[in-house]
């Protein structure tokens, strides 16, 4: 029996506004533990939770961007169930009433063939505490950290639409490179500012009815999301196969295994409107707003840069990729440098480089401006690309102007047709075998005496110019 | 019946509330008389009226985010039957991550 896959993706994504999404407290669950608590976001009995402004913007920016319908009117419930990780007993989340429902991503599937991932819903909800789970002695304990709790968080529901872990993972990088651009998270499921989980079932290969799903959580990187749903789909298709039920449950992704795992199932009880946190209602203006509000989308960005730039569509998909990138080359386009070198240069050198350092590119030492001085050296043939690879490595170190450190290493090309000139008389003179072998029509022996001449230079001589005094000088005595 | 013997243990579970079988059965019989009295609403045609999302007709409460200092830590953590000076300490829940 052939098996087809039916997967969902609930993805939780931390908004990077201030404070908490319902207290002052400061937004930042990394800090040492407990720092950062109050009353309300311990969840003492009888505060009461305020909504954060900022949070409603970012939230709603990133629903837009998706193109999900703002709902006029939307409100917290309270989501009942017992943990450590939530003393207070129930999790304000926006259950019954959304702030947003519909819009959707495109995305290409293994085939290349474009098709829509919808999205059910996107509502808010307040992060949970972190539990460290810890032994000691014989006795498990759990040590609680209440910096994460009240963290303001989005959740985006989509439909089932995916079939394979590569429309999961399309749709995730989508996601997250849309969600940047309107500024709302850095939606890095490495640490943790997006997290997702998976419902995954399978049936016959062209059945219509959903069988019972399984929830695959603890991924932390878009490749896991991938292995993880690779790896449940042959989990139960073998299962079917063998005629045994799948039962709803939920699995945890185990990274070094490479497998899923059952977990316990969490009690969750019904969800109830909280009667704390006042409604929202939002009118069309404040809706209009916030959309005049949103900038060049990630797909626009990408059709721009092919029209404006003339760069091929995957040249323009992987610039626009990630707002940094995309403005850092229109920063280089800026300062004049031709597009087809500043995409080259910025994917070959500058992001490799900056990677490997664990750096960012919108903090990091070599600016625009530096990276555009040093291009425009290679273009006007001042330094050739070995030595612009090398100067590159060195704006790492210091904030000296590429100049002075081509100068410092003396990497500057020699283009004086004299100096040249005197070198080739000297290299023709010496190999006289390859000025006979050129005569006699073997032209592979003008590479070989243009190698000689850079060599004679110590490697700085422009390649260009030696090769247009070479062919004079050989036409002259050929 | 309203309400099952099924549902109820299900709620004391969700509860955590620890009741006998004699408890459970008693509670099905009170909580299925509380539930039919209820269904006296059902007489009332609710086709037009917009379901209500809130007792309180306030809405669009906002805060605007201004960072205020958050309890010290050793406050925050006083009156914690069990602490590690950092953490919060409770009895292990196992099984999840
Ligand atoms: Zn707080």
């Amino acid at each position: 029996m052939e098996f087809e896959a039916v997967i969902g993706l609930e993805i939780h994504i931390e908004l990077n506004c201030p404070t908490k999404l319902f207290c002052d407290c400061p937004n930042r669950p990394g800090d040492e533990p407990n720092r950062n608590t109050c009353p309300t976001c311990l969840w003492f009995p009888g505060a009461i939770p305020r909504l954060s402004q900022a949070a409603l913007e970012k939230a709603a920016l990133l629903c837009l961007g998706l193109g999900a319908e703002i709902q006029p009117r939307n409100a917290f419930d309270q989501k009942v169930y017992y943990y450590p990780d939530l003393p207070k007993g129930y999790q304000l989340s926006q259950a019954h009433l959304p702030l947003a429902r519909g819009g959707g991503i495109e995305i290409t599937d293994e085939n290349g063939k474009l098709k829509r991932a919808r999205i059910h819903h996107v509502h808010m909800e307040e992060d949970v505490a972190r539990l460290v789970h810890e032994i000691e002695g014989r006795t498990p304990i759990s040590l609680v950290d209440f910096n994460r709790a009240g963290v303001p968080l989005v959740e985006i529901v989509t439909e089932p639409d995916f079939s394979t872990p590569h429309e999961a993972i399309e749709f995730l990088k989508a996601l997250r490179a849309q969600v940047r651009y309107v500024g709302s998270s850095e939606c890095s499921m490495e640490n943790g500012t997006m997290r997702v989980d998976a419902n995954i079932s399978v049936r016959p290969r062209g059945a219509s009815e959903m069988n019972t799903k399984v929830e695959v959580k603890n991924m932390n990187s878009i490749r896991h999301v991938g292995d993880a749903i690779a790896h449940e789909i042959g989990r139960q298709s073998a299962s079917v196969q063998a005629g045994e039920a799948v039962t709803l449950h939920t699995r945890l992704w185990d990274p070094d295994k490479k497998v899923t795992l059952p977990m316990r199932a969490k009690f969750e009880g019904p969800c109830i409107p909280d009667p704390t946190v006042p409604t929202i209602e939002l009118s069309r203006e404040w809706i209009d707003d916030m959309r005049s509000r949103l900038p060049e989308m990630p797909a626009t960005r990408a059709a721009r840069f092919v029209a404006q730039y003339g760069l091929s569509g995957e040249e323009a998909a992987f610039l626009s990729s990630d707002p940094d990138t995309a403005g850092f080359f229109e920063a280089l386009t800026a300062e004049g440098i031709a597009p087809r070198m500043a995409m080259h240069w910025l994917a070959t050198q500058l992001l490799p480089a900056i990677k490997e350092r664990r750096q960012e590119l919108h903090n990091a030492p070599v600016t625009p401006g530096r990276f555009a001085a040093l291009l425009r050296m290679l273009s006007q043939d001042q330094i050739n690309a070995n030595a612009a690879r090398e100067v590159l490595l060195r704006l790492f170190d210091g904030d000296q102007p590429p100049a002075a450190i081509v100068d410092a290493c003396g990497f500057r090309q020699v283009s004086d047709p004299e100096a040249l000139g005197a070198l080739i008389d000297k290299v023709v003179d010496a190999e006289a075998a390859a000025v006979a072998d050129l005569r006699n029509g073997q032209g592979k022996a003008m590479g070989f005496l243009i190698g000689r001449v850079m060599q004679a230079s110590g490697g700085k001589a422009n390649p260009k110019i030696v090769r247009e005094l070479l062919g004079k000088k050989l036409e002259a005595i050929l | 019946m309203p309400i099952s013997h099924q549902q109820v243990t299900r709620v004391s579970l969700l509860g955590r509330l620890l009741l006998s079988e004699e408890e459970t059965e008693t509670m099905t019989a009170q909580l299925g008389q509380i539930l039919t009295y209820m269904q006296l609403l059902d007489e009332v045609d609710t086709d037009q009226v917009e379901p209500m999302a809130h007792a309180v007709e306030v809405s669009d409460v906002f805060r605007g985010d201004q960072l205020a200092p958050s309890l010290a830590r050793d406050l925050a953590l006083a009156n914690a039957p069990q602490h590690d000076g950092e953490c919060y300490r409770v009895p292990a829940v196992l099984g999840d991550a």
